[in-house]
């Protein structure tokens, strides 16, 4: 059951929620799980045995390392390596049933995953590393890690969390606050105004052009490939507005994804608003982790006996750099159009990284004011230019049919087309299109100046208050791209 | 006493809601009082019908996306001086070949009306096309949810550059040229079972029927070649129904005098054809309409020409 | 104490590393900086840094920074 379906929001939510409230406080962590299993149960079926293995698995791991750590006889660095060794195991356990699922492919064999295990086997690694670390004590309740790798809103596309973030508030069972309440309501219909108002509508373009781009312009082709990243932007956004919105409604705080990325200074500050927990986890478990292993900083050091300081402070940064985008381009799937992805951001940040002390001094040199509009508008366009490149290949069906497209936008590219093309829309599903576009962007900008509208309208009086968001209700009801004549598009990022 | 506020607002709210949804669902019902499931499509074919000169089409076709693949008006009128016009719609409901009929017997008096059969054995309520239960919940009770694609056609009427409804000039066919083999083989296997036309189906191609009947038209059925989408079974269910009421029926799969080849003349594996497939389609139901029926070969006229 | 906040300032000219709490949260320092900062922390005041210790609440300032480098040389 996808979170944009009515279903969801407006019956099994719901249902849980009242089942939750009704129960003895004690008793409401079984609410949840069992919510999560049967969510789990209607996409999977028996495939859920892999998500019970991986959760024994997580426990087991944590319980382990407690008791190494406990009562091993060794110390120092000869009972690190003993724990060593158990974490291995356990990622071992959880990552090898990733790998199988998702990767087997490549040699021919095509399993069907169990829903979310990209995103839950994430979450069993983040929890066994922080046991491993002792930043976190290990769990002695199976029920905590089960809720903590199952909750139902999260598991098909994250956001991924951290067990110091949700594991506590998912068990304690506390009663569902009434502002609680309306605020989720509130997110998750923001989140399908995204979806219903802008992802969906621009599908057919995407659809259209990116299926068959040979035929047309490059001026069209180009409109597709930005259609491409606001729809991503919009539905997989909007999908964390219902996902966070209906952890609120359980006192659940779930990590935020994004942070208006539209509006980042470089790809790296991109990365660190767009897929956040993604990027969150890439950097605590791959990136710190080998830019201090000691392989890398001997080599560094060796680098800097010959080149100097100047150059050794990127190596370690650099390689730990390049097996996160490795990782971020394979985690995606087993295809070259994602390791391809990858290899784009990180061959960006890269750069990014190594100019960034000259173009700061050339900033200063010139006397250019970061903080102008004229400015701040030319590294926008910049960063938009290549947030989209890297969109385009992200969703061409080979390297091959990226390097096409962008072929047809360089060398064949006619703006008047754009007047007489049939995008596959009527002129009014382009208008509103633009209007919603137009109003998510607005939110962005009042969001980016840390202005709440939940906070806002909540404030205004009643008839105000109301009145705004039945506004709200049948501007989706009536201009939605729903029903006959539109097709409701698939999660994007569940199939990740 | 706060927790019995809170509560009083929620309910409060939601009948607020439930309000406005009964009283906007009446500014969006169907006048006509006609079931249709795709008001969106069903309106813009009736204006583009509505936009021919009056009384100036010989044919109608009906039937979803299998109509506008096989049957090309351009190519009747230019074999046979023939005039006709496809008002298939995607995945059309035979609720919505009703409403469109309608309308257009409103502006034209056809002779024949051909309907093309693959929509008889899609249902007519939209938990067929989606798995979101309550949204096809809402949908099928209120018409707020089902017509609210309404706001386009007053959209329509309010912005006056774009009152026009612009004459499609391939009177409802879409040209496809591309090729991709259907390479299945041998999809019509004689048997006896059959696939029953439902009785909500039949009781709605009953009421087509009498509504031809008062304007004078007759009703065909034809199935098109779909290697994808039709078999024995279906045959033999349309072919029962077609006999119990007396109407004509024409299966195109088991003709072997249209010689369809499908390496070259479907766009997409065998579900719909491309150009090449449509041609021959065309040409074979333009010498059965010769050979029927009295139509006026119309191409010395000058007026109906493009 | 004033090794640090030397390194601080090499690091990041023109901030108020002294005073500031904030390194992580307002980004002054992102993870590049981190990692110069560790090395550096690691040669200066011979300590070995675990990827562990990398959190927000650890380098957010001057002084938490201390804490830990304390914390780490007794380790030792």
């Amino acid at each position: 059951m996808e979170y944009h379906l009515l279903t969801y929001s407006l019956l099994f939510l719901p249902i849980v929620a009242i089942l939750y409230q009704l129960v003895p406080a004690r008793f409401r962590w079984l609410v949840l799980l069992t919510a999560d299993y049967l969510f789990f149960w209607m996409v999977s079926k028996w495939l859920i045995i892999f998500l019970l293995i991986a959760t024994l698995a997580t426990y087991g791991t944590g319980r382990i390392l407690a008791y190494v750590t406990e009562h091993s006889s060794v110390k120092g660095k000869q009972l690190t390596k003993k724990k060593r060794w158990v974490l291995a195991f356990g990622i071992a356990i959880t990552l090898g049933m990733l790998i199988v699922f998702k990767y087997l492919k490549v040699f021919g064999l095509s399993l069907i995953a169990p829903i979310g295990i990209s995103y839950y086997t994430l979450q069993t690694i983040s929890y066994m590393t922080d046991v491993y670390r002792g930043t976190i004590k290990a769990d002695t309740k199976l029920a905590r890690i089960a809720l903590y790798l199952s909750f139902f809103p999260q598991i098909m596309e994250g956001p991924i969390s951290k067990y110091s973030q949700t594991a506590e508030s998912l068990f304690a069972g506390k009663r569902i606050e009434y502002n609680n309440l309306v605020s989720g309501y509130q997110r998750i219909l923001w989140g399908l105004f995204k979806k219903m108002m802008v992802a969906d509508r621009l599908a057919p373009v995407i659809f259209k052009i990116f299926g068959d781009y040979e035929k047309y312009d490059g001026a069209a082709v180009a409109v597709a490939v930005v259609c491409y990243t606001l729809q991503l932007y919009t539905e997989f956004s909007g999908g964390m507005d219902i996902i966070l919105g209906s952890g609120e409604i359980f006192g659940v705080k779930l990590p935020e994804n994004f942070r208006q990325p539209f509006f980042a200074k470089n790809a790296s500050d991109f990365w660190r608003r767009w897929h956040i927990t993604l990027g969150v986890w890439l950097k605590d478990y791959i990136f710190y982790p080998l830019s201090l292993a000691k392989p890398v900083k001997k080599f560094a050091k060796k680098i800097k006996g010959i080149f100097g300081i100047g150059v050794s402070k990127f190596v370690a940064p650099t390689i730990a750099l390049f097996f996160v985008w490795l990782s971020n381009g394979i985690w995606h799937g087993a295809g070259w159009t994602y390791l391809f992805y990858g290899m784009y951001y990180f061959v960006l940040i890269f750069i990014e990284n190594i100019t960034e002390e000259p173009i700061g001094k050339l900033i200063e040199k010139w006397h250019i004011h970061t903080n102008k509009l004229g400015w701040r508008l030319l590294t926008g366009m910049k960063l938009f230019v290549i947030i989209n490149l890297g969109e385009l290949f992200f969703r061409a069906k080979s390297v091959a049919q990226g390097f096409g497209m962008l072929g047809k936008i360089c060398t064949n590219f006619h703006i008047t087309v754009i007047g007489e093309m049939d995008f596959g829309l009527d002129n009014y599903d382009i208008l509103l299109s633009m209007a919603g576009i137009f109003i998510v962007f607005v939110v962005d900008i009042l969001h980016e100046k840390d202005i709440s509208i939940r906070e806002k309208v909540a404030s205004c009086r009643l008839p105000l208050r109301w009145g705004f968001w039945y506004a709200v209700i049948f501007v989706i009801i009536i201009f939605g791209a729903y029903g006959a004549g539109y097709t409701i598009v698939d999660m994007i990022y569940a199939a990740y | 006493m706060k927790l019995n506020r809170n509560i009083f607002k929620c309910v409060g709210f939601l009948l607020g809601l439930i309000l406005l949804l009964i009283i906007s669902s009446y500014f969006f019902r169907r006048k006509d009082g006609l079931h249709v499931y795709d008001s969106l499509s069903v309106s813009v074919k009736t204006a583009d019908i509505k936009s021919e000169p009056d009384n100036s089409l010989d044919i109608l076709f009906f039937g979803d996306s299998e109509s506008y693949s096989s049957f090309h008006p351009r190519y009747l009128y230019s074999k046979f001086g023939y005039t006709s016009f496809v008002c298939g719609t995607a995945a059309q409901k035979v609720c919505d070949t009703y409403a469109i009929l309608k309308g257009a017997f409103e502006t034209q008096s056809p002779k024949v009306i051909v309907l093309e059969t693959n929509c008889l054995y899609r249902g007519l309520k939209s938990k067929d096309e989606t798995s979101d239960m309550v949204m096809n919940y809402l949908t099928d009770t209120l018409p707020v949810f089902a017509n609210h694609s309404y706001w386009k056609g007053w959209a329509r009427k309010l912005l006056p550059k774009s009152r026009d409804v612009k004459r499609r000039k391939n009177k409802g066919f879409i040209i496809r040229e591309n090729v991709i083999p259907y390479k299945g083989g041998k999809y019509m296997r004689k048997t006896k079972k059959k696939r029953t036309i439902k009785k909500d189906i039949s009781s709605y191609l009953e009421q087509i029927i009498s509504l031809c009947e008062e304007n004078n038209a007759e009703l065909i059925l034809v199935s098109t070649p779909s290697a994808k989408n039709w078999s024995y079974k279906k045959h033999n269910g349309v072919k029962v129904w077609a006999d119990a009421h007396d109407i004509t029926y024409i299966d195109l799969n088991l003709n072997d005098e249209i010689d369809i080849d499908w390496l070259t003349d479907t766009k997409d594996g065998g579900d719909h054809l491309n150009l090449a497939g449509a041609k021959k389609v065309t040409k074979f139901m333009g010498r059965y309409f010769r050979e029927n029926y009295g139509l006026t070969d119309h191409r010395d006229k000058l007026d109906t020409k493009e | 104490m004033e090794e640090l906040i030397e390194i601080l300032e090499e690091l990041l000219p023109g901030e108020d590393v002294e005073h500031c709490t904030t390194l992580i949260d307002d980004h002054i320092l992102n993870s590049f900086g981190i990692l110069s900062l560790v090395s550096e922390i690691e040669e200066a005041f011979d300590v070995e840094v675990s990827p562990a210790e990398l959190t927000p609440d650890n380098f957010n300032s001057a002084a938490k920074l201390w804490d830990m480098i304390s914390r780490l040389k007794e380790d030792n």
